[in-house]
């Protein structure tokens, strides 16, 4: 079974000077789903013990107030300072309110992914409920958010007269501010899902209530992590494209305008190769934009 | 972790199933018994621990027995009860080991002690002490956190749902297992 610590384990430490809004523009969910990101955080051990106490949370070895202890230990020793002028934001690192996004962003999502994949492919429980786990100071409108997700999907495989949906129904990930199909779908999100039986699916419509002439695939494991994953790379020159195809040779593969992962047990490639070449990309990407801007501000 | 065993019944009238039928069987019982944990760590009243308590729910499977855990740090010692000692951790200001155990004045401390600056020791009677913020004047304070050499939890097996619950739980995740293979014509045997 996925457990959530596994989640972060698979994650790559990825430096980047970025903040929140500027790397997730320019990563995927996929490639941001596959990080240890921090905003603004090029320092790899703060970044790596950030990564090893969300894992220490999540195997129940430390309280997340003892792991932001360590986590000032930590800033002490390697003698950190925020920027001038940045001391006591949320910039600095050491504070508790950015020690709290960094460690329960991801807890939350590993959770959520490790509750997810546990509940993929049960053939009595195809379903699940969007419901709210948690009480919220100023809790947001799901129910008119999950019409405009199911609008947009045309309600495939989702009710709309309920907050339930079959497992690989697209509006799980159109309800997502992340662009991943498990909670939190939002920031400080207490939304979370819970398994639907067979009967209700079938009382919903989502499922025939005719005895289907093929069993659906029973009990799936839990899918690769990698599992058809794409990049396009189509705004990409194609001698660039050959350049990056070089530099992930064993990691991925370009081909035609799509970069695919390949699967880490198969390839034998080391994950850990992965984060200094989109490390690389990003800062030739900052590059290219800064001098575009210097281009326009000298034109 | 904590960790409990139960043993359920099979189901009466149980089909014959192959070894990875009846592992998947398995599987749903103890799907059904997270659920009905989980519901029921998110019904408690009070603080976020249970909550979180809920969220770090994980299952596994052996090629025996499926195991439910509960990974929230301090949930066993809530269950359980016990008694919590100085002298185990080490001091994050002198780096020896702890001599007192510190505990929250108020709610709304979430840190441990050295998050906070200028505190001030105070030697309380018997083998207790404090920590406490000056005030202007420096005659009266604030206490922050009460320190004690031991702290004793009472047991609170009510945080977790009572045995039949669980048990009824498994039936019914493997009940509807059952009903769901029937639905889908599958092979079973």
């Amino acid at each position: 079974m996925p457990t959530a610590a596994s989640y972060i384990e698979n994650k790559q430490i990825l430096p980047t000077s970025l903040d929140t809004q500027g790397y997730t523009t320019a990563l995927s969910a996929q490639v941001m789903e596959r990080s240890f990101v921090m905003a603004c955080t090029e320092n790899a051990k703060h970044l790596s013990k950030n990564k090893e106490m969300a894992q220490a949370i999540l195997k129940g070895r430390l309280s997340p107030a003892e792991a932001r202890e360590q986590l000032r230990r930590h800033y002490a020793e390697t003698n950190y300072q925020p920027k001038a002028g940045e001391e006591g934001t949320i910039k600095d690192l050491r504070t508790v309110r950015r020690m709290k996004a960094t460690l329960d962003t991801n807890v939350r999502m590993a959770q959520g992914w490790a509750r997810r994949e546990s509940l993929r492919g049960k053939i009595s429980r195809p379903g699940l409920e969007l419901y709210r786990a948690g009480n919220a100071t100023e809790p947001r409108d799901w129910w008119s958010r999950w019409q405009e997700a199911g609008n947009s999907v045309g309600w495939q495989g989702a009710s709309s007269t309920a907050m339930i949906a079959l497992h690989e129904s697209p509006i799980w990930l159109a309800l997502s501010a992340f662009g991943h199909e498990y909670p939190p779908f939002d920031w400080g999100s207490h939304m979370n899902i819970k398994p639907v039986s067979l009967t209700r699916c079938i009382e919903l419509g989502l499922i025939g209530d005719e005895q289907p002439e093929e069993a659906p695939a029973e009990e799936a494991t839990p899918q690769d992590f990698n599992k058809d994953l794409a990049v396009s790379v189509e705004s990409i020159a194609p001698e660039q494209r050959a350049e990056l195809s070089t530099m992930l040779d064993g990691i991925a593969s370009v081909q035609g305008g799509q970069l695919s992962i390949a699967p880490p047990p198969a390839s034998g490639f080391d994950p850990a190769a992965l984060s200094p070449v989109i490390a690389s990309l990003l800062a030739r990407k900052k590059k290219s934009k800064d001098e575009e801007e210097g281009e326009d501000r000298n034109a | 972790m904590l960790n409990l065993n139960y043993h359920a019944r099979p189901p009466d009238q149980l089909p014959e199933l192959s070894a990875s039928g009846l592992q998947k069987l398995r599987s749903a019982a103890a799907d059904e018994v997270l659920e009905c944990t989980r519901e029921h760590l998110e019904a408690l009243p009070g603080r976020s621990f249970y909550q979180d308590s809920a969220s770090s729910l994980e299952r596994a499977s052996t090629a025996k027995q499926e195991h439910v855990g509960i990974t929230k740090r301090g949930f066993a010692l809530q269950y359980f009860g016990g008694t919590v000692k100085a002298g185990k951790g080490v001091s994050s200001k002198t780096g020896k080991k702890t001599k007192y155990l510190s505990i929250p004045a108020n709610r709304g401390l979430t840190e441990m002690p050295s998050a906070y600056a200028d505190l001030t020791f105070i030697k309380l009677k018997g083998d207790r002490g404090a920590l406490v913020r000056l005030k202007e004047d420096k005659k009266s304070f604030t206490p922050m956190f009460w320190l004690v050499k031991q702290a004793t939890i009472k047991p609170h097996p009510d945080i977790l749902p009572d045995q039949s619950e669980l048990e009824l739980a498994a039936s019914l995740g493997a009940r509807d297992h059952l009903a769901a293979l029937n639905f889908y014509q599958s092979n079973i045997a």
